[in-house]
């Protein structure tokens, strides 16, 4: 047990701040089982997840290759040069009866971490309003996600299971359950993402490098003056709730909360130095777990002992010059997830963390001229000490053309919904069936057996 | 090692001077920060009296400020007293004539290739320097719909071809948007942003398709938006568009790229660089298209098909309220009542807005773009605060800062040629730490903020009202902001190396600043245009008083007191929020 509560709440009242909705006392968690944070890497644009597990036995990979043979000749051409031979690829243990795949040579590192059973892959996860093949697709009998291929919608479908405009998302609603009300519980490296927002839990963000500034004049003097000060405090603080206009109160209290919180993890991640293991320069995605790093070392500050963080990497959109953008991704990728794992790992922290991808949607198999277009179904890793890797979960689909799952070009139907994903995460995180059947509405329409991909 | 660094936001020294070096390398940001006194420069600039409101006045001062705040970059205390005397109608007709200042000479006028943040720095001279207001504020609204960001990495390969983009915009601010979305179509940075340049048709050998990311793009984004829309541009629950269509409109979106040189190896040039998108019929997809229920065939002809898809698209009764609405959320209200999209997708599809005058604004050809502002900014919804109760909205970032600047700026001539000026800060604004928000660099076309956002966790939200400019209000950028006025209103920074465009004067400010309570009547005067809630006044009263002016240097106490007071003010929901 961390012995965090009065020491640092003692430490944020003599900064004079007011004790106010964003700073309440902090709640174990019911969970139990001591600290556990998810980490959350969201892939913005849509992961061509057919350049990572890419048909590796004889068929599939011929299959695979022709379908986008205007483009695998060409992964030698970038500032990253890699192959997309079948003999450069790392094969991955197969199941019978369904393809075998094997990784790009750029995610190595990613493979090392497969190898040592700390990575496992879900395949074809996506979202479903109900299961459905190719068949009911093409006699539209099939029920159908609203705005498939619309990247904002599909963002929001993602993490929260409504189309843009949602406003509750799973990581926040696992938080609800988790009995967590902290303001530390829910924190992005990534601006705002609907995902961490729950029905309670609230999110707050950090810079991406965790470098924090704090508001000016709310220091111990300002202008020479304690009271001057104390001024500056109070307005920063002021909410302006008598107001006509939610604009006006929403704008207050959100300022409000920004200068406190703001001043508070200023002030504890001086400690931080996690982070300073993890980062990788020039690569962005390692900055924030640099800084979800940090923020997971100052756990017993914070208050909480359930956090589910957001991080964010940019550029999956390649309908264009895929050849030279993926590999630069999918190492930088790769790389900081190996690095954070290796970190956590060294701190003591591996059982306590678990990381996953997710994506607005996968691509088409079938390129265009130089790239790949909007898909659906996408495949995904999980990462963490309480991962049981070295698998692929789920169904590997076929490469062929009009395959049962083939949606068209090649984009999947998932074979596993959202939910189902959703649901082994949380299920590790302390969730009950019954609380998981509340976070994931329609979980019901779905498989509820485990996925085996969590201890 | 790296070592998080905690910075108290306060304000360099050395006016005159430049500091640290200013923004002269990629990705500097301003560094260490002290209290330390500020030599205030040795002449004072005469600044006019303001003119006291008369009975002739076609606005009030609240009601000026307000127009201002929606129609421009907010307004100087002269340039309010001249709204104020000629109202928002003629103000309106003499924006209409008013010249506009072309990025693409500008862009030619410089001996090196423009960098990302040069173009940004172009906006901010118009925004807060230019006399065409309305125009810029207009070209800013479209750029957050016709979005291409000028950071993207395929761009940054012929960057110079973003100066046709931004002058497409700027022309058809108040110009013709039917026509903006068929010329944004052929401009090569379009092309690159959302990779139709250089797409080809189907090969049926080498198995690929054409390329659907601009199809798609124009149809969700610039046009028809996902669903069918009533006359008030709300959902009917039906897509717009389907797949096929996406398909089909792709085939037409191929055979285009950089003129005068070879489809497959094109070479950038002067001669092409800034020009539109040359059609080359060979690699035109020439099978018939069947798009939203119209058949193209006009075989391998690729302007042909271009042409008459487009036109169908565009004669879509969804683009009126799909567009009307987002400009009336960029400039006055997130939530407007359906009548009122109605009212200005009227005048959008009439091209012609009549005024209470009884004069005309627009040519009469649908999608006119000034009548469409006018019908905007002369609704009584816009001009009546309180009339719609869930009206006015949050301000984005840059609008609160650049209304700021534009009100205390040193009038400057915008620049011709040469390096872009030294802007002090402008050209980071992007920066997480600063206000996470800058022109033309969005991160993605779907702009930084969408129409439909909902804020979490908010009173807007519970009242069932969006707030887009939320999307962006995150725990750093709402920091960054309180800390950017805070640099802003003290002094600016200025280049041994680079002409100054971002001077301020404070000079009526500080000679108030003896007597905190006209300092804060003055600064309502202004920027706010009304009493600021009454106990943020009194905070800001108490403040000033605190801070000692005297001395032999008594300019540096009084420039401390304005600094608190605008800091204070700008950072108050009253000025944040447009109602």
């Amino acid at each position: 047990m961390t012995d965090f509560s009065r020491r640092s709440f003692l430490k944020t009242s003599a900064l004079g701040l007011t004790a106010s909705a964003f700073m309440p006392l902090p709640v174990l968690a019911q969970g139990g089982g001591g600290y556990k944070a998810l980490v959350c890497i969201f892939l913005y644009g849509g992961a061509d997840t057919h350049d990572v597990l890419i048909g590796q036995d004889e068929g599939s990979y011929q299959a695979w290759a022709a379908a986008r043979e205007s483009i695998v000749g060409r992964y030698g051409e970038g500032e990253l040069p890699t192959s997309r031979e079948r003999s450069a690829l790392l094969a991955l243990p197969g199941t019978a009866g369904q393809p075998t795949v094997g990784l790009p040579p750029e995610m190595s590192a990613v493979k090392e971490l497969f190898d040592q059973g700390q990575l496992a892959f879900a395949a074809n996860v996506g979202p479903l309003a109900e299961v459905t093949d190719r068949a009911g697709v093409k006699n539209k009998t099939a029920l159908l996600p609203n705005k498939l291929r619309s990247h904002n919608d599909q963002q929001s479908v993602w993490q929260t299971f409504g189309t843009e405009g949602a406003r509750i998302g799973w990581g926040g609603r696992l938080l609800d359950r988790s009995g967590t009300n902290s303001a530390y519980a829910a924190i992005s490296t990534r601006g705002n993402a609907v995902f961490l927002s729950g029905d309670d839990v609230r999110p707050t963000q950090i810079p991406s490098n965790g470098n924090i500034k704090q508001a000016w004049g709310t220091g111990e003097k300002h202008f020479g003056s304690e009271e001057l000060a104390s001024i500056m405090r109070a307005h920063y603080a002021r909410t302006a709730d008598g107001s006509q206009s939610p604009f006006m109160r929403d704008i207050a209290r959100s300022r409000a909360k920004a200068v406190a919180t703001t001043a508070e993890l200023a002030r504890l991640m001086e400690g931080a130095t996690l982070g300073d293991t993890v980062r990788i320069e020039g690569n962005g995605l390692s900055q924030q777990l640099g800084t979800i790093a940090d923020l997971i070392q100052l756990r017993g500050d914070l208050g909480t002992d359930r956090q589910v963080f957001f991080a964010g990497m940019g550029g999956w959109d390649t309908h264009r010059e895929q050849h030279l953008k993926m590999p630069v991704l999918l190492n930088q990728l790769s790389e900081a997830m190996a690095s954070f794992q290796r970190g956590l790992d060294a701190a003591g922290l591996s059982q306590m963390v678990t990381t996953f991808t997710a994506s607005d949607f996968g691509r088409t198999l079938i390129n265009n001229s130089a790239g790949t277009d909007h898909g659906w179904g996408s495949h995904h890793m999980v990462m963490g000490g309480g991962v049981s890797g070295g698998q692929i979960a789920g169904t590997v689909p076929s490469f062929e053309e009009e395959h049962d799952h083939d949606f068209r070009r090649g984009a999947l139907i998932p074979t596993m919904a959202t939910e189902q994903y959703g649901a082994e995460l949380g299920r590790w995180f302390g969730l009950s069936e019954g609380d998981l059947d509340l976070v994931f509405a329609n979980r019901g329409r779905f498989d509820r057996t485990p996925l085996g991909l969590l201890a | 090692m790296f070592s998080s660094r905690i910075l108290m936001g306060a304000a360099c020294a050395a006016l005159l001077t430049g500091c640290q070096g200013g923004g002269s390398s990629e990705g500097e940001v301003p560094q260490e920060r002290t209290d330390a006194p500020v030599e205030t420069p040795a002449q004072k600039v005469e600044v006019d009296p303001p003119i006291p409101p008369s009975p002739s006045d076609k606005m009030s001062q609240g009601e000026a400020v307000a127009f201002s705040q929606q129609a421009a970059f907010g307004a100087s205390s002269s340039e309010l007293d001249e709204l104020r005397q000629i109202g928002p109608e003629e103000w309106i007709e003499r924006q209409i004539d008013t010249p506009r200042l072309p990025y693409t000479l500008r862009v030619q006028g410089m001996e090196e290739s423009p960098r990302a943040r040069d173009f940004q720095v172009f906006f901010w001279e118009r925004a807060i320097h230019g006399d065409d207001q309305l125009r810029q504020r207009m070209t800013f609204a479209l750029s957050q719909i016709v979005v291409i960001g000028v950071t993207d990495g395929t761009l940054s390969k012929s960057r110079e071809s973003f100066a046709l983009y931004a002058d497409l915009l700027n022309r058809e601010a108040l110009g013709n948007y039917c026509d903006l979305i068929k010329k944004v179509t052929y401009t090569p940075s379009m092309g690159q942003y959302l990779t139709h340049l250089g797409n080809r048709k189907a090969d049926p050998e080498r198995g690929y398709v054409p390329d659907e990311n601009y199809a798609r793009e124009v149809m969700q984004l610039f046009t028809i938006g996902l669903d069918e829309l009533d006359s008030a541009g709300r959902s009917q629950g039906r897509p717009s568009f389907t797949e096929e269509d996406v398909e089909a409109l792709a085939a037409v979106m191929t055979g285009l790229s950089w003129q005068g040189t070879d489809f497959n190896r094109p070479k950038v040039s002067e001669d092409n660089r800034y020009r539109p998108m040359a059609a080359f019929d060979e690699y035109h997809e020439d099978e018939p298209k069947v798009f939203l229920g119209r058949s193209i065939s006009f075989g391998a002809n690729a302007e042909a098909s271009i042409d008459e898809a487009l036109t169908h698209l565009l004669s879509h009764p969804n683009v009126a309220p799909f567009i009307s609405k987002q400009l009336i959320q960029k400039l006055v209200s997130s939530n407007p009542s359906p009548d009122y999209v109605r009212r200005v997708a009227e005048a959008f599809e009439a091209g012609r807005y009549t005024m209470a005058s009884g004069a005309t604004v627009g040519t009469g050809k649908r999608c006119d773009m000034a009548a469409t502002a006018a019908a905007i900014l002369l609704d009584e919804e816009a001009r009546t605060p309180g009339l719609n109760p869930d009206g006015g909205k949050l301000r984005s970032p840059i609008l609160r800062l650049a209304s700021f600047l534009r009100a205390y700026r040193r009038d400057n001539e915008v620049s011709r040629e040469g390096v872009a000026p030294y802007a002090w800060q402008l050209q980071w604004l992007s920066d997480g730490l600063k206000l996470g928000h800058n022109a033309f660099a969005s991160p993605s076309v779907f702009n930084f903020y969408r129409p439909g956002y909902v804020a979490p966790g908010t009173a807007s939200a519970e009242a069932g009202l969006v707030a887009p400019e939320f999307q962006i209000e995150t725990a750093p950028a709402s920091v960054g902001y309180i800390n950017l006025i805070a640099d802003y209103a003290y002094a600016a920074r200025t280049s041994d190396t680079q002409p100054d465009m971002l001077l301020l004067n404070y000079d009526r400010l500080d000679s108030l600043a003896d007597d905190p309570e006209k300092l804060v009547a003055e600064i309502e005067r202004v920027l706010i245009g009304r009493r600021l809630q009454e106990e943020v006044r009194q905070d800001i009263l108490r403040a000033v008083d605190l801070v000692w002016y005297g001395g032999d240097k008594p300019e540096r106490g009084l420039a401390n007191r304005r600094r608190i007071a605008l800091t204070m003010a700008l950072t108050s929901p009253d000025y944040m929020v447009q109602r």
